[in-house]
C-alpha cells in the first residue's frame, strides 16, 4: 500500500477510527496496530508477511535468551545466531544474485567459465529497514541498554509499525518500544501537527519528486542522445532535490501518520542541503541510518578515539557498508566510497592544516556550496543504473558542450514541463520559509501552510508518480 | 478538540473546492484545445460534426496528417500512445456517426499487439458518459477515478495546459485541426543515437484481432482508407515479415469500400531530414506526406479530395 494511493486514503481514516475507539485498552490498540500493519504490508504481497513475522520472532526470542542467561558465551552465541539468521535472509533476498554475478564476472576475467544458479525472487519491500530495526533491539539488549519485552504483540507491532515499516525511519527500540508499553492519549495539537507533516510530505513526493523524476529519468536514460553538458548538470541537480523530497517526504508522512496514532518517530532529515561540512551532511541526512551505523558499527570498531589510520579504516568500513545497504550494485558501493573519500580529505585537512571555522555569512554560504557540489556529484553515482550509464553521463557532463538547444535543455519534455520543474524547486524553497519540521505555532499559519500545499498537490501533483525510491532498499 | 475539527473541516472545504476548480479548469482547457486527447474523444463520441473526414490512429496519425491540406472537413483524431485497439474503437464510433464521407485510418504495421485490449483510458475523461465508452471501454476495465467529477481530472492539468498552449503559440509543436506537427529536426549525432537504439520490429496479427477488424470493415458504406505511413530509413530496414504485411494489405483490400495506400513499403524517398524520430515525421515531412497522400486520395475519391 502506498501513502500516495487512494487505497491508503481509505485505509487511514478507517484504521484511525477503530484505533481510537479502542482507546480504553492500549493492549487492544497494539493488537489492532499489528493487524493493520500486516494488512498494510500484505497488501503488496501477503507471502512476505512470513518473512517479517519470522524476523520479529527470531529477534524476540534471541533478546529474551540474551537477557535471561548469565553465561557470556551463550549470550554471544544467541546474538551471533540471531544476527547470522537475519543477515542471511537479507543477503539471500538482496545480495545473493549480486555477489554471485560479481564472482562469475571475476572468474571470467581469469578465464574460468562459471554459470551459477541465480534466484528469481522479488526483493521484499523495506527488508533492510525492518531487519536493521529488529537487530538494533537485540544489540541494545545485548549491550544492556534495554530490557527486553515479554509481550510478543507489542514487539511484533513495534517491528511492523506500518507508518515506518517500508522506508523508515529505522526506529530504535529505546525510543519507540516504550511508546507501545503505555496508554496513548489523543492530543489535538499533536494530531494537527501530524496532518501538516503528512500534507508537506505528500507535497514533496507528489509535486516535487515526481515532477523532477520525469526530467531526471529522461536525461539519465538518454544522455548520449541529448548530448548536452548543461542538461546533465541540471539533471544531477534535479536528482539531488528529487531524492531528498522522495525520501524525506516519506519520512514526513510516516511521522505525521504516527502522530495521528499518538506516536512520536525520530526526525530523519534536518535540511541536509544546508550542511556546512560533509560530516554535518551525514548528521542531517537519513539520521536514523547514520546513527545506526555509528552506534552498531563505527563505535564498536573504535570510533574516532583511535589513531588516524584506524579512524580512516572505520570510516571507510561504515561508508562502504552504508553504500551496500542502499542496494546490490557496485554504483552504490562507489557512492559510499566517494563519501568516504570526502570524509578522509576533511580529516586529513583538519589534521595537517589549521582550518578556520565558518563564522561569516559568506564563509557559510561558500561551505554550503562546496558541500553541495560534492554531494550532487556523488548522487550521480547513486542514480546511475550501472557503470556504463555512469561513464556516459560523466563523459557528457565533463565534455563541456553548452550549445544552446531547447530540445536538449528540456530533455525532450517540452518547455512547459521544464519550466514547471523549476517552479516546484521554487515552491520547495518557499516551504523553507516556514519553521523547520512544520513546527508552526499559530493555528492560522498552520492552516495557511496546509492549504498552500494541498492546492499544490491538487493542481500539480502527479498521481502516477509511483513508488518511493527508498522502497527498493 | 474543537480547533482540530475546524482545522480538518477547513482543509476538507479547501480540498473539495480545489478539486472542483481543477475540474472546471481542465474542462475549459480541454474544450479549447483541439490537440488534447480528451477533446478528440469528446468530439468523436459526444459532439461529432455533421460532415467530417476523420483521421484516426496513434501518435503517427497525429503527427503525419495535416488536415487543412487534405480537406476543409478533415479532422485529425490521432492520439499519442494509443494502439490499434483504440483506433478500431474510434473507427467503430466514426462509422456510427452521421457523416457520410470517407474515414482515414493510419495503420501501424507493428501495432496489432498480441492482446486485443485497451491501453489508454485517461484520454476519455470527457467522453466517459457516452454509452459506447461506458459499455465497451470502461465496462471491461472499470477505472472509477475516470468517472468521478472532482478527481477524474486529477493530475492532468499540466498535460492539458501544454495542449492548450500548443494550440495557440507553439514553441516545439504546431497544431492544425487536431494534428500536432513536430517542429523538430535532428542533427547527425542524434540520428546516430536514434538508429543505434532501433529494435527490429515485425508485423504481428493475432487471431483475436480478426473479429473486430471484420466488424469495422463490413458494417459501413463509407469509404475506409487505410494508410500505412513512412518511417525513417533505418527503421524500415529493421522491419521484418514484409510478405505478411503485404498479405494483410491484400486482405484489407478485399473488403468492399476499403482502400489501402501503402507509403511504407512502396515509397522509400523519405530521408532522415523528414523525421523527428524513427517513426514520426516532422512538420516538413508531414506536409510532404500529406500532399503526396492527397494526390493519391484524389485518384481514388475525386469528389472528396
Amino acid at each position: 500500500m502506498l501513502f500516495n494511493s487512494l487505497v491508503f486514503a481509505v485505509f487511514l481514516p478507517c484504521a484511525l477510527s477503530i484505533y481510537w475507539l479502542l482507546a480504553k485498552s492500549f493492549r487492544a490498540q497494539n493488537l489492532f496496530l499489528l493487524i493493520a500493519s500486516y494488512l498494510f504490508y500484505g497488501w503488496w504481497d501477503w507471502r512476505y508477511l512470513f518473512l517479517i513475522a519470522g524476523c520479529s520472532g527470531v529477534n524476540f526470542i534471541a533478546a529474551l535468551l540474551i537477557h535471561r542467561t548469565t553465561s557470556p558465551l551463550l549470550r554471544k552465541c544467541s546474538l551471533a545466531f540471531c544476527c547470522l539468521l537475519c543477515l542471511c535472509v537479507l543477503c539471500i533476498f538482496k545480495y545473493y544474485n549480486f555477489f554471485i554475478e560479481s564472482f562469475s564476472a571475476l572468474f571470467q576475467l581469469v578465464g574460468i567459465e562459471w554459470h551459477p544458479l541465480l534466484l528469481k525472487i522479488m526483493l521484499p519491500v523495506g527488508i533492510s529497514f525492518f531487519t536493521f530495526q529488529a537487530l538494533s533491539y537485540t544489540f541494545d539488549v545485548y549491550f544492556n541498554q534495554l530490557k527486553p519485552t515479554r509481550n510478543a504483540i507489542e514487539f511484533f507491532a513495534f517491528i511492523s509499525f506500518f507508518p515506518q515499516l517500508v522506508a523508515g525511519p529505522i526506529e530504535r527500540a529505546s525510543n519507540l518500544l516504550p511508546q507501545f508499553q503505555k496508554a496513548r492519549q489523543f492530543n489535538p495539537d499533536v494530531a494537527q501537527h501530524g496532518i501538516c507533516l503528512m500534507i508537506y510530505g505528500l507535497f514533496k513526493k507528489m509535486v516535487v519528486a515526481d515532477t523532477l523524476s520525469v526530467y531526471v529519468d529522461q536525461t539519465f536514460n538518454n544522455c548520449a542522445f541529448f548530448n548536452s553538458s548543461l542538461t546533465c548538470i541540471i539533471a544531477a541537480f534535479f536528482f539531488s532535490i528529487q531524492i531528498y523530497c522522495d525520501f524525506s517526504g516519506y519520512s514526513d508522512i510516516a511521522r505525521g501518520v504516527a502522530r495521528l496514532f499518538g506516536f512520536e518517530l525520530m526526525l530523519n532529515f534536518n535540511r541536509p542541503y544546508l550542511a556546512t561540512s560533509f560530516t554535518d551532511f551525514w548528521r542531517r541526512w537519513h539520521i536514523s541510518l547514520s546513527t545506526w551505523f555509528k552506534d552498531y558499527v563505527y563505535i564498536p570498531l573504535g570510533g574516532n578515539r583511535v589513531h588516524t589510520g584506524k579512524l580512516l579504516r572505520n570510516l571507510w568500513i561504515v561508508f562502504l557498508l552504508s553504500g551496500l545497504w542502499h542496494g546490490a550494485n557496485w554504483t552504490f558501493v562507489a557512492w559510499g566510497a566517494l563519501h568516504a573519500t570526502f570524509q578522509t580529505l576533511a580529516i586529513l585537512r583538519n589534521k595537517f592544516f589549521k582550518v578556520p571555522t565558518c563564522h561569516t555569512f559568506i564563509q557559510k554560504v561558500a561551505s554550503i556550496l562546496i558541500v553541495n557540489i560534492g554531494v550532487i556529484f556523488a548522487w550521480i553515482l547513486f542514480r546511475a543504473q550501472d557503470f556504463s550509464q555512469l561513464t556516459t553521463f560523466l563523459h557528457t557532463t565533463i565534455r563541456g558542450d553548452y550549445t544552446p538547444s531547447l530540445m536538449a535543455l528540456c530533455a525532450g519534455m517540452g518547455p512547459l514541463h521544464f519550466g514547471f520543474c523549476w517552479c516546484t524547486v521554487g515552491l520547495l524553497a518557499i516551504s523553507y520559509l516556514f519553521p523547520a519540521d512544520c513546527k508552526i505555532e499559530k493555528p492560522s499559519h498552520q492552516l495557511l501552510f496546509a492549504a498552500l500545499f494541498i492546492l499544490a498537490i491538487i493542481f500539480f501533483g502527479m498521481p502516477s508518480g509511483g513508488e518511493f525510491i527508498y522502497f527498493q532498499f | 478538540m474543537r480547533q482540530l475539527l475546524y482545522f480538518v473541516l477547513s482543509l476538507c472545504i479547501i480540498t473539495v473546492s480545489a478539486l472542483a476548480l481543477n475540474d472546471v479548469l481542465n474542462q475549459q482547457l480541454v474544450l479549447n484545445s483541439t490537440a488534447s486527447p480528451s477533446y478528440k474523444t469528446h468530439r468523436l463520441f459526444l459532439a461529432p460534426p455533421e460532415e467530417e473526414i476523420p483521421i484516426l490512429g496513434s501518435s503517427r496519425a497525429q503527427a503525419h496528417y495535416v488536415p487543412s491540406l487534405l480537406s476543409p472537413n478533415a479532422f485529425n483524431y490521432g492520439i499519442d500512445g494509443s494502439g490499434m485497439y483504440e483506433t478500431l474503437f474510434h473507427l467503430k464510433q466514426a462509422i456510427r456517426n452521421q457523416a457520410k464521407g470517407p474515414i482515414i485510418i493510419n495503420l501501424d504495421p507493428w501495432g496489432f499487439h498480441s492482446e486485443y485490449t485497451p491501453r489508454l483510458m485517461a484520454d476519455y475523461l470527457l467522453a466517459a458518459q457516452a454509452p459506447t465508452v461506458q459499455k465497451e471501454l470502461f465496462g471491461r476495465h472499470t477505472l472509477p477515478a475516470n468517472y468521478w467529477p472532482g478527481i477524474r481530472f486529477y493530475g492532468t492539468l499540466r498535460k492539458n495546459l501544454a495542449s492548450w498552449m500548443n494550440n495557440r503559440k507553439a514553441i516545439t509543436k504546431r497544431v492544425d485541426n487536431g494534428a500536432v506537427l513536430l517542429l523538430t529536426s535532428r542533427n547527425a549525432t542524434e540520428w546516430q543515437y536514434i538508429n543505434e537504439h532501433i529494435h527490429a520490429q515485425s508485423f504481428s496479427f493475432a487471431p483475436s484481432w480478426e473479429a473486430p477488424l471484420n466488424e469495422c470493415c463490413t458494417q459501413t458504406t463509407r469509404p475506409l482508407i487505410w494508410v500505412v505511413g513512412p518511417t525513417a530509413p533505418k527503421w524500415r530496414e529493421q522491419f521484418t515479415e514484409l510478405p505478411q504485411l503485404h498479405n494483410f494489405i491484400k486482405h484489407l483490400k478485399s473488403y468492399p469500400n476499403n482502400h489501402v495506400i501503402d507509403l511504407y513499403t512502396q515509397t522509400i524517398d523519405y530521408t532522415e531530414a523528414d523525421f523527428a524520430d524513427a517513426t514520426h515525421l516532422n512538420e516538413k515531412g508531414a506536409i510532404r506526406f500529406t500532399k503526396q497522400l492527397k494526390d493519391l486520395l484524389h485518384q481514388i475519391l475525386p469528389q472528396d479530395f
